[in-house]
């Protein structure tokens, strides 16, 4: 009997011991937990993910084990159609988990995608991983830095650059997206002017009292809703179609005229003067809205991006990388975009800068056959060149110290820096901005102190001897310089010097020919037709002269349109003969005098 | 025949009236139209219904299996726990007459639950089907209405899901000259004498440290029976290598698949499907480029497909019924295109491509696939009616369900447990290997003909698939198999509905010898 309590005693006196040892653990364990206060306030809005932490119990372990199996023999046999539930539910098991989070993102972008055939699916797939990341993870991982950066890569590398067959299709659904949110940016070569249009979004109300208490009449608000246009993309939807807003409508021979009642009732309510000034706030309150409801950008960050960087045109994808990749800096370590340099953001900060350089300059026609598809087209955008060059030349410093020489060995960014200018000078002087070309050999040559013979060149034999070392350019550079090499052509014919003219344009031509043969070839890089792409060029220089850095007055463009060959005035007449007729009107102008219809 | 009916009949109103039938009921009801109304999928109307169709039909099947564990084991050891079974027994009613009565009460009730979830099932994926596709409404939204023909979604849930699908492999490659040649050349440099005795080395080899004994092998050496048995080995060996070479395809080579023994009528509308994977020598190619040509050489139809494919995923595309042979026959070459520098070698697996013909409609599909999973119910009923005879409810509940989770785990256990020469496997390898191997002879393998899987991908599951699940299947093998009638040259099969007999065999035996009261 007393053997008996005796061991009864023991065994309470140790389990009394280790549930004590247990308390004990608890408070150095929980302050070691990474999950930080909006990680718990942000899973305390979830109860679904609440009660999947709790609910299967000790089975959540081998649930999670099976839903991983299971996913990747799925995959593996093609089989996709469950995909996306259940990477969301192992992600909603593991809410904590950015890992997690981040590797089902990468295997729908970049594996799934990839097992797919059809643009639709392709798409499908990288939206969602886009989805998975930023609607999701980075809403339960608001501070977890890989997020960001995987996020950032996809805009970065899946749908910024062009190994993947179908990245045109990535690059145009998101610049339809962004097309309808925000439209272009104003067709202007100055900065200021492009954030100015921006600040409306950023300084609209955040909700619907605060934009009553604006001044936005009721009445307006009223007719929207009886229209049944509600304040989100049913409103940017009719307003991009109806309005008269250059910057989002469709082009004058795309544009559709209302066909009911209702629509008209609608168009009127886009168009009116009446309601100017309701419209262009209400515009700005839905596209805050919806950045950052849907998107789930920040557009106080956005213009921040803007006013460091450059004029970023949201429609491209560079745009996005760089959003992303410098907001991860910003929310997981507190660094400010002062502090945000090449060095600590995986390069995404420099590539993306590069890219812009050059294809900055987005011409977006819209496709009314499948709005999905809008036809996309790119130029090099000068006003990044700076931004890039101070963000190279500050990391720089950072590699080599406050007092180290920029050619020191420690600088290991320097030979992609040299890079990266030879090919502005390039750039600046094929496109016929020598001083510009002149300043950025200099920074090359004193600077940076790149050794070599061609660096001791005059700035015109500089660029003579790089083309012929370069031999086939990359993809954007080949674009780049295609814009730039065209832009001098016809800036020299509307100035009538027909030499210059001949001389930019066949090398245009040379350097398309040249591309068609040594890369042309792979089917995701085929170029359209030269006529076509030179058409377009034509077209955005008579309609949007500014987009291309160029300012031409009316009678410049006719007597440009007069030199056109018969055949380019036959393709461009259609596309003009709205808007520059509009323009003529408006300075007295005749325009079938000055712009006759060519001979069929 | 009366008293069977009679306890049939009782075991089905008494599991009607228990609570935990109306729970599994509400479960199975609500999960059904729950999933069938909030299915995404993938985005795609054939993934909404596939993805409705895998979670209906599996939640279903394991609430319907559940409800069997704990109705089944609830009903008999009730019985005995109450004693009720006193009243029973003291009637005109023979044991066995009890024993199968209970089975067949709670499968009466399997059934009748089973059908018209099925049929549930059915019509909402019905219903799935009928709503608009996203190409379908952008078309109408663009103001062309009608049938969108060139819809790849829509084709896809006519072709892939709302059909019955036959399973065909391409024929084997005709390697018999280029065998014996190689047999012939091997013989002529090595010598025969030579093939067998180092055949034997590697043999005796395998699992020692120490170098063959050379007697022992001159002495095998003059077993004449041995030489043939070793001779026959080599050549599979060297027809595997053969067949093997014949799957690698070079940049800018082709390989030829031939598919006979389709089914042809001139009315035949439905498409085929062909599933492939491709397995590149050098995995850093993201994608592969191949071409596919469909050739039929009678009628002179050539389609050439060009295709990307991501490397070792199952992928497939579809092939117009005119490719087919009035004989039934399929010519499909496989090209390997060089892209550029990233030319590498593929391997075309011949068991890893299928072609998928129509054979049979959705509807008899799905009745079909409800009589495998009434299989599966049907085993389990029989496992609990044999557990619940001489064990108590908590016991017989985790019995049955260990045996439901091994039988759902069972591809997984095979996969897990299989022995891997290259990997030197050890005495805890064979040991869990033939363990597992052991344990299934008694429990069926759920994860053989998936009703699931045959629904979800528009399998055909064939009334000879059906027998195979409820009989016991003989068939031939070339010898090479592990089991025990390997001699025979056999392999016998046995189905669910047999080992269901066998275990209620059992159960009524264990019942027959039970003590149920003793008079005092």
């Amino acid at each position: 009997m007393f053997k008996e309590r005796f061991v009864q005693l023991v065994m309470l006196i140790l389990a009394g011991a280790v549930f004590t040892s247990a308390a004990l653990l608890v408070g150095p364990l929980n302050s070691k937990r990474p999950l930080k206060a909006e990680f718990e306030q942000a899973l305390a809005k979830h109860p679904k993910i609440i009660l999947l932490q709790v609910a299967p119990g000790g089975l959540r372990a081998p649930l999670l084990t099976y839903l991983w199996i299971r996913s990747q023999q799925l995959k593996e046999d093609g089989k996709f159609f469950d995909a996306k539930q259940q990477r969301d539910l192992i992600c909603d098991l593991m809410p904590h988990f950015p890992g997690v989070w981040a590797f089902h993102a990468w295997d729908m972008a970049w594996n799934i995608s990839v097992a797919t055939h059809t643009p639709d699916e392709r798409w499908l797939w990288v939206s969602n991983g886009i989805r998975l990341l930023r609607d999701r993870g980075l809403k339960y991982n608001p501070n977890d830095l890989i997020l960001y950066r995987e996020l950032a890569w996809i805009f970065f590398s899946k749908m910024g650059k062009y190994t993947d067959e179908m990245h045109m299709v990535y690059k145009q659904r998101w610049a339809a997206k962004m097309h309808l949110l925000l439209g272009a940016p104003p067709m202007t070569e100055s900065v200021e002017k492009v954030i100015d249009a921006f600040l409306p979004i950023v300084e609209a109300p955040g909700n619907l009292n605060d934009l009553l208490k604006q001044g936005v009449s009721a009445e307006f608000i009223n007719r929207l809703g009886k229209s049944g246009i509600g304040l989100d993309e049913t409103f940017l939807d009719y307003y991009n179609r109806f309005s008269n807003d250059p910057l989002v409508a469709p082009p004058t021979w795309m544009r559709n005229e209302p066909e009911t009642d209702k629509e008209r009732q609608i168009a009127n309510l886009m168009q009116s003067e009446k309601y100017a000034d309701d419209r262009r706030k209400v515009l700005a309150f839905v596209r805050r809205k919806l950045l950052i409801e849907k998107y789930r950008m920040d557009p106080e960050w956005m213009l921040k991006l803007m006013k460091r960087y450059g004029p970023l045109d949201w429609r491209n994808v560079n745009s996005h990388a760089l959003y992303w990749s410098t907001l991860g800096l910003n929310r997981a370590m507190n660094l400010d975009l002062g502090e945000i340099n090449a060095l600590n953001n995986d390069r995404i900060l420099l590539g993306s800068l590069k890219s812009l350089t050059r294809t900055g300059q987005l011409y977006y026609t819209p496709n009314p056959n499948d709005p999905d598809r809008p036809i996309l087209d790119w130029g090099p955008d000068w006003r990044f060149i700076e931004p890039t060059n101070r963000e190279y030349l500050r990391a720089e410093r950072i590699l080599v110290g406050p007092k180290g020489r920029l050619d020191d060995e420690k600088n290991n960014l320097r030979v992609g820096h040299i890079t990266y200018l030879s090919n502005v000078v390039q750039l600046l002087y094929i496109g016929g901005r020598e001083s510009l070309a002149r300043k950025y050999y200099n920074v090359i040559r004193n600077v940076l102190k790149a050794k070599g013979e061609v660096y001791t060149l005059s700035l015109h034999d500089f660029v003579i001897e790089k083309r012929r070392q370069a031999g086939v350019p990359t993809v954007e550079m080949t674009w780049a310089l295609f814009g730039s090499a065209l832009r001098s052509a016809y800036r020299a014919l509307a100035g009538g010097n027909h030499t210059e003219f001949a001389r930019h344009h066949a090398f245009a031509r040379r350097i398309y020919n040249t591309y068609l043969k040594n890369v042309g070839t792979k089917p995701r890089l085929k170029p359209r037709p030269f006529s076509e792409l030179e058409r377009n060029f034509v077209i955005t220089l008579l309609l949007r002269p500014r987009s291309i850095g160029l300012s031409l007055p009316l009678l410049i463009k006719a007597r440009l349109y007069n030199t056109l060959s018969p055949r380019m005035q036959r393709e461009v007449y259609p596309y003009i003969v709205g808007p520059v007729k509009r323009e003529c009107q408006k300075e007295g102008l005749d325009f079938n005098k000055a712009f006759p219809e060519p001979m069929k | 025949m009366r008293n069977l009916w009679a306890v049939a009949r009782e075991t089905f109103i008494q599991c009607v009236r228990t609570r935990i039938i109306t729970i599994f009921i509400v479960l199975i009801a609500g999960w059904v139209f729950y999933v069938g109304l909030t299915v995404e999928g993938d985005g795609t109307l054939k993934g909404k219904i596939q993805t409705f169709l895998a979670y209906g039909t599996s939640l279903t099947q394991l609430f319907l299996s559940l409800a069997t564990i704990f109705l089944a084991t609830g009903i008999i050891t009730r019985d005995i726990r109450n004693k009720h079974i006193f009243t029973v027994v003291t009637k005109p009613i023979a044991r066995w007459q009890y024993v199968l009565g209970r089975w067949l009460g709670v499968i009466l009730l399997d059934a009748s639950l089973l059908f018209p979830t099925m049929g549930v099932i059915y019509l909402m994926a019905e219903y799935l089907r009928r709503q608009p596709t996203t190409y379908e409404i952008k078309a109408a939204s663009a103001g062309r209405s009608g049938v969108v023909l060139a819809d790849p979604d829509r084709l896809a849930v006519e072709n892939e899901i709302f059909t019955a699908r036959a399973v065909h492999q391409p024929d084997p490659f005709e390697i018999n000259d280029a065998l014996q040649q190689r047999w012939n050349k091997l013989v002529k440099e090595r010598g025969l004498d030579n093939l067998i005795g180092d055949y034997l080395r590697k043999e005796m080899q395998k699992g020692s440290a120490n170098p063959p004994d050379e007697m022992e092998i001159e002495r095998r050496l003059r077993d004449a029976a041995l030489r043939k048995k070793i001779i026959t080995k080599i050549r599979k060996d060297l027809r595997r290598q053969i067949i093997e070479e014949t799957e690698l395809v070079r940049p800018g080579s082709s390989l030829r698949l031939t598919f006979s023994g389709l089914k042809w009528k001139k009315s035949m509308a439905g498409r085929l499907e062909l599933r492939y994977r491709l397995h590149p020598f050098h995995s850093y190619r993201r994608t592969i480029a191949s071409i596919w040509q469909v050739v039929n050489p009678k009628s002179g139809y050539s389609q050439i497909i060009p295709r990307t494919d991501s490397p070792n995923t199952a992928s497939s595309f579809m092939i117009p019924p005119q490719a087919v042979t009035d004989d039934g026959k399929l010519t499909v070459y496989y090209i390997n295109v060089p892209t550029g520098r990233e030319k590498t070698i593929i391997q075309v697996k011949s068991n890893e491509i299928n072609l998928y013909q129509q054979v049979g409609s959705f509807e008899g599909n799905i009745f079909r696939a409800s009589l495998i999973i009434l299989a599966r119910l049907v085993f389990l009923t029989a496992v609990a009616v044999l557990f619940g005879v001489f064990l108590s409810f908590p016991i017989t509940c985790l019995a049955c369900l260990l045996v439901f989770s091994l039988g759902m785990m069972s591809g997984f256990l095979f996969d897990a447990t299989r022995i891997v020469p290259a990997a030197s496997p050890g005495g805890f390898d064979y040991f869990s290997h033939y363990l597992v191997r052991g344990i299934f002879i008694f429990i069926p393998t759920f994860s053989g003909t998936s009703a699931v899987d045959a629904l979800v991908d528009g399998v055909n599951i064939s009334w000879a698939n059906l027998l195979k699940e409820y009989a016991l299947i003989i068939s031939r093998t070339d010898g090479n198999s592990n089991w025990l009638w390997n001699s025979l040259r056999f392999q016998v099969e046995t189905g669910i509905g047999l080992r269901s007999m066998l275990a209620l065999l059992i159960g009524w035996l264990i019942f027959r010898r039970r003590q149920v009261g003793l008079a005092t």
